[in-house]
């Protein structure tokens, strides 16, 4: 579902010096696999998604999400519209909009998506039920808490059933209960066959949700491959010790 | 889009932003509270500005300039005669501090003015009493004719039978003089009242009046009070601003500080239709806005009593604020969409507040340069953003709007609103991604990713809106040149279209990375041999065609000349048959053919024939080119010349097609060339043509033969040119969207 190859992208920095983010990243993501991007903060995972999700244009290389481009500039209007219908971001900067209700902003979601308004009330309602914000659903966004809005960006999300998510830090913030709560879900995506690209910290989550994973630093992609892979190419067993040994190279370089 | 707005979806994307606004309390506070506070705040403040210069006004005497000594004997004895009168009503100096709530209606009433002891000051002036007027010597100059001698004077018979004519002079606009004139009138009036009881007490019979008035007024230099009468105009536009303000930063600059654009921007709506719906929900609270401030100015002004005081004697009316109203929509609409501009590059509340608050400073300044009485809506002023707006609500509420700098106004307007709308539209969401360092004003200003392309619509629309202000400009120029010669006007109108139309496009095309061979293909074409016969057919008979529908349309109706435009016409032409005849084919038919074609089959055309994938698509593009080509000879200076719309559309047609069958720009030059020439060498053979049957000066149809006869000859051209050049083919064309 998703190929991204060889991404890169520089941002430069308030000194005018060009900061490579991303450097010829390249990965795969099929219809029911989670692909887990970890890395230490200022590693590029957001950068990558964002280009992945055509929201920033790559220096070089391309993403496809079944096989069209998302970079916009150099897709067909109408391929690039239907590409982003496909794809659903969910990240932990997204906010909500405090003077509408949950149920008016789900819907206006939907809406965009070109959900028709039958189809988005009972798909409101059944994510309403799995995220559990049936109570809160005529109450303005304002209202809510850390871990409802959270819940409510998921399930923004999601209002147009997209076979591929991309999922930024999405437990950032949360407390225990919450974080499982979020990958519980995750795991429920999976098993309807989503292809999801999931970046975050939460490494023993992680480790157990993720079918494959791109262990990123520097905006390079270090490690690939599923646990096993990882394991027997870094001599390490956790996802933890993998990546402290990341740091400390950083460190020692 | 279209299929945004058939499907509802559009609509409910603008009712969310609404929503949204409206239920934030402070879009409500500057929408409601503003106006409810500002308005009897302000008109406290300007009654007490009034009365305090109208007061200093009076505390010193009122100066009568007169120019005898019998003159001032007779006054003196009016003042007098006129103060035991009145001696037992109390002094009220203005009418204005004296106004009173009643107990009965509770709403505010006017009192009668009662006359007050002012101190008159009669003095002889030397010079003629119009001079010492003009100069402020004096307030006021009285010359009092006796009835008797002014009648034989005049040596007209008159009904009354008043005894003296008080002819008074007073500089117009000018509170002190005109209040040194209502002064005089009531004291006059005192006295004939007082006269004419007397006279029925003692004859039992009514007799007329002693006293008559006789008012002139000069020019003089505004009053307080009517250069405070400009500042409503003001006053509204910038209410009307602050409206549009909270909400602009909110829907842009606070959807990306709430963490809503990127999700926002993800989505498959384009960010124009993104940015419409924003556009609209801005654009609802600002006339919201507008309105609410109307009304309450409205109230404010009509219950304090103010009104009368600014805006004189046509008082308030509720049409004047009706006429108002649409003003304001026009410039919500504008400066909504400059807002949104704005707006769109901020990352944050704060920096987009940043960006406002210069503008709003600066639009002050043209703001208060409008108050100015001397500043009136004329060609230039009329394009002039702001400007124009107060000055035409200024000149609405006085009544003195002309129709054609209003419609220039308005419609200047608007193109700035779209040039806003179209910059806007790039810069939005620019900033949803953070880190993003790629963004910034510049970027809309950078030279384009993409090379070698035919003109968007896109390009045309924001070339369009920024070329017509400069071509208005350009237009009424020679007006405001002054006298020059025809010789010169007519080579600086052929320069100035070839720069205009030719030149600037060009420009534009580098400057957008356009493809300079397609945008304006003035290559050779097939098989000229026979192509070329075709045009010139086409050329020498095309002025039949013309000339039958200007008549066409003459029948119908549709046009604009009045006697006195063709009056000036017939001038013109005198002159205009002075000139060399060279002079006038390179200046006025080839370079002018040249350049119009460049623009409107070149760069308005291509980029849509370009784009056509069928014939029909390609008659569209070029039917658009056509009209917008008819269009632009509408506008003349000072006038709309609709007769000349639909001959010229019909040329521009005719032009279009050969543009697009020969893929060349150079055979519709040729014919518009020669089309052009032939008009303005016509005249010059007047006579001639006249014992042929034509004349061309009267709106009638031509002899039947010569219709026939051109008609057959533009045929068999049209035909030529069809068959030499073949099918398009439509299978080389892009296959672009737009």
């Amino acid at each position: 579902m998703i190929f991204a190859s060889e991404l890169s992208k520089a941002f430069r920095t308030t000194h005018g010096q060009m900061n490579q983010a991303v450097d010829a990243i390249s990965f795969t993501v099929s219809a029911g696999e989670v692909y887990g991007l970890l890395g230490p903060n200022g590693a590029g995972k957001t950068t990558t998604l964002r280009m992945v999700m055509g929201l920033l244009s790559p220096d070089s290389g391309f993403a496809t999400v079944d096989g069209v481009r998302t970079d916009s500039q150099s897709a067909h209007k109408n391929q690039a519209e239907a590409v982003l219908s496909k794809l659903g971001m969910i990240s932990t900067n997204d906010g909500v909009y405090p003077w509408l209700s949950v149920r008016e902003m789900l819907n206006y979601f939907a809406d965009l998506y070109g959900v028709p308004q039958a189809l988005a009330k009972t798909r409101l309602s059944e994510l309403a039920q799995l995220l559990d914000i049936e109570k809160v659903l005529n109450q303005r966004c304002s209202t809510l808490s850390t871990g409802q809005k959270q819940r409510v960006t998921f399930a923004r999300g999601l209002m147009h059933d997209p076979p591929v998510m991309l999922l930024d830090e999405p437990t950032r913030g949360l407390d225990v209960v919450g974080s499982r709560t979020v990958f519980q879900f995750i795991d429920l995506l999976r098993q309807r066959g989503k292809a999801i690209l999931l970046s975050t910290h939460r490494l023993d989550e992680a480790e157990r949700v993720c079918d494959r994973f791109g262990l990123l630093h520097q905006g390079k992609i270090r490690y690939e491959g599923t646990l096993q892979r990882l394991q027997e190419a870094t001599g390490r067993e956790h996802l933890v010790d993998m990546f402290i040994d990341l740091i400390d190279q950083r460190g020692a370089a | 889009m279209i299929e945004l707005v058939l499907s509802g979806r559009l609509w409910r994307m603008c009712v969310k932003e609404l929503r949204e606004t409206l239920r934030d309390r402070r879009t409500i506070f500057t929408l409601i509270l503003m106006p409810l506070l500002v308005y009897p705040v302000l008109s406290l403040a300007l009654q007490r500005l009034i009365l305090n210069s109208v007061s200093s006004n009076k505390s010193e005497t009122i100066i009568v300039g007169v120019s005898s000594e019998n003159d001032i004997d007779l006054l003196r004895s009016a003042i007098q005669l006129s103060r035991q009168l009145t001696a037992s009503d109390s002094y009220r100096p203005f009418r204005y501090q004296t106004i009173e709530k009643t107990e009965a209606t509770s709403a505010v009433a006017k009192p009668t003015p009662k006359t007050p002891i002012t101190d008159w000051n009669a003095t002889i002036v030397q010079k003629p009493l119009k001079d010492s007027l003009e100069a402020g010597e004096v307030d006021l100059t009285v010359n009092i004719t006796k009835r008797m001698e002014y009648l034989e004077n005049q040596s007209t018979k008159s009904e009354s039978s008043k005894d003296f004519l008080f002819s008074i002079g007073y500089r117009e606009n000018d509170s002190r003089s005109e209040f040194a004139l209502s002064e005089m009138r009531r004291m006059l009036q005192t006295l004939n009242e007082h006269e004419a009881s007397k006279l029925r007490i003692a004859n039992g019979l009514s007799r007329g009046v002693p006293f008559e008035i006789l008012a002139s007024a000069i020019a003089g230099e505004s009053s307080m009070a009517s250069s405070l009468s400009s500042v409503i105009p003001l006053v509204l536009v910038l209410m009307t601003i602050t409206g549009a303000v909270y909400p602009a930063i909110d829907l842009t600059a606070g959807e990306r500080e709430r963490g809503t654009m990127e999700a926002l921007i993800a989505t498959p709506i384009s960010r124009f239709a993104l940015l419409f719906s924003k556009y609209v929900a801005v654009l609802t609270v600002a006339i919201l806005t507008a309105m609410a401030n109307l009304i309450a100015m409205f109230v404010t002004l009509r219950f304090s009593g103010l009104a009368d005081v600014l805006l004189g004697d046509k008082g308030f009316s509720i049409w004047s604020v009706i006429a108002v109203f649409p003003l304001l929509i026009v410039f919500a609409s504008f400066f909504s969409a400059i807002l949104l501009a704005l707006c769109s590059v901020a990352k944050s509340f704060k920096e987009a507040q940043a960006y406002l608050i210069p503008v709003i400073i600066l639009s002050m300044g043209p703001g208060i340069l409008s108050l100015l009485p001397s500043v009136r809506l004329t060609g230039t002023m009329a394009a002039i953003p702001l400007i124009n707006m107060i000055l035409m609500a200024r000149e609405c509420l006085a009544g003195d709007l002309e129709i054609i700098p209003g419609i220039i106004a308005v419609s200047t307007t608007l193109c700035y609103a779209i040039i806003a709308m179209a910059i806007a539209s790039q810069l939005f969401g620019m900033h949803a991604v953070p880190q993003n360092t790629e963004v910034s004003w510049r970027s809309w200003l950078r030279a384009p990713t993409q090379h070698n392309r035919l003109p968007t619509l896109e390009h045309l629309t924001i070339y369009l809106a920024l070329f017509f202000p400069i071509y208005f400009v350009a237009i009424h120029l020679p007006a405001s040149l002054g006298e020059i010669d025809l010789q010169q006007r007519v080579w600086l109108n052929a320069t100035a279209t070839v720069l205009l139309f030719g030149a600037l496009p060009l420009l534009f095309a580098l400057w957008r990375k356009l493809s300079i061979q397609k945008t304006f293909p003035v290559g050779g074409f097939s098989r000229w041999w026979l192509t070329i016969p075709g045009l010139l057919l086409i050329s020498v008979s095309m002025w039949t065609v013309a000339h039958e529908i200007l008549v066409l349309s003459e029948f119908f109706g549709i046009a604009s000349l009045d006697f006195e435009r063709l009056a000036d016409l017939e001038k013109a032409k005198t002159e205009f048959l002075s000139l060399p005849l060279l002079a006038v084919w390179v200046s006025m038919a080839i370079m002018i053919a040249m350049a119009e074609e460049w623009f409107f089959r070149g760069f308005v055309l291509q980029g849509m024939l370009g784009r056509s994938k069928n014939a029909q698509a390609a008659w569209i593009s070029i039917l658009i080119s056509a009209i917008l080509f008819g269009l632009f000879h509408t506008i003349a200076p000072n006038l709309l010349a609709i007769e000349r719309f639909l001959p010229t559309t019909a040329l521009g047609m005719i032009i279009g097609w050969i543009a697009w069958k020969t893929g060349s720009l150079v055979p519709g030059m040729i014919v518009h060339a020669i089309h052009n020439g032939l008009l303005f060498t016509m005249p010059r053979y007047e006579d001639l043509l006249r014992q042929w049957g034509l004349g061309i000066e009267n709106q009638k149809h031509l002899p039947f033969t010569w219709i026939a006869g051109g008609l057959a000859c533009f045929a068999v051209g049209i035909l030529m040119v069809q068959a030499m050049t073949g099918k398009v083919d439509l299978k080389n064309v892009e296959k672009v969207e737009y």
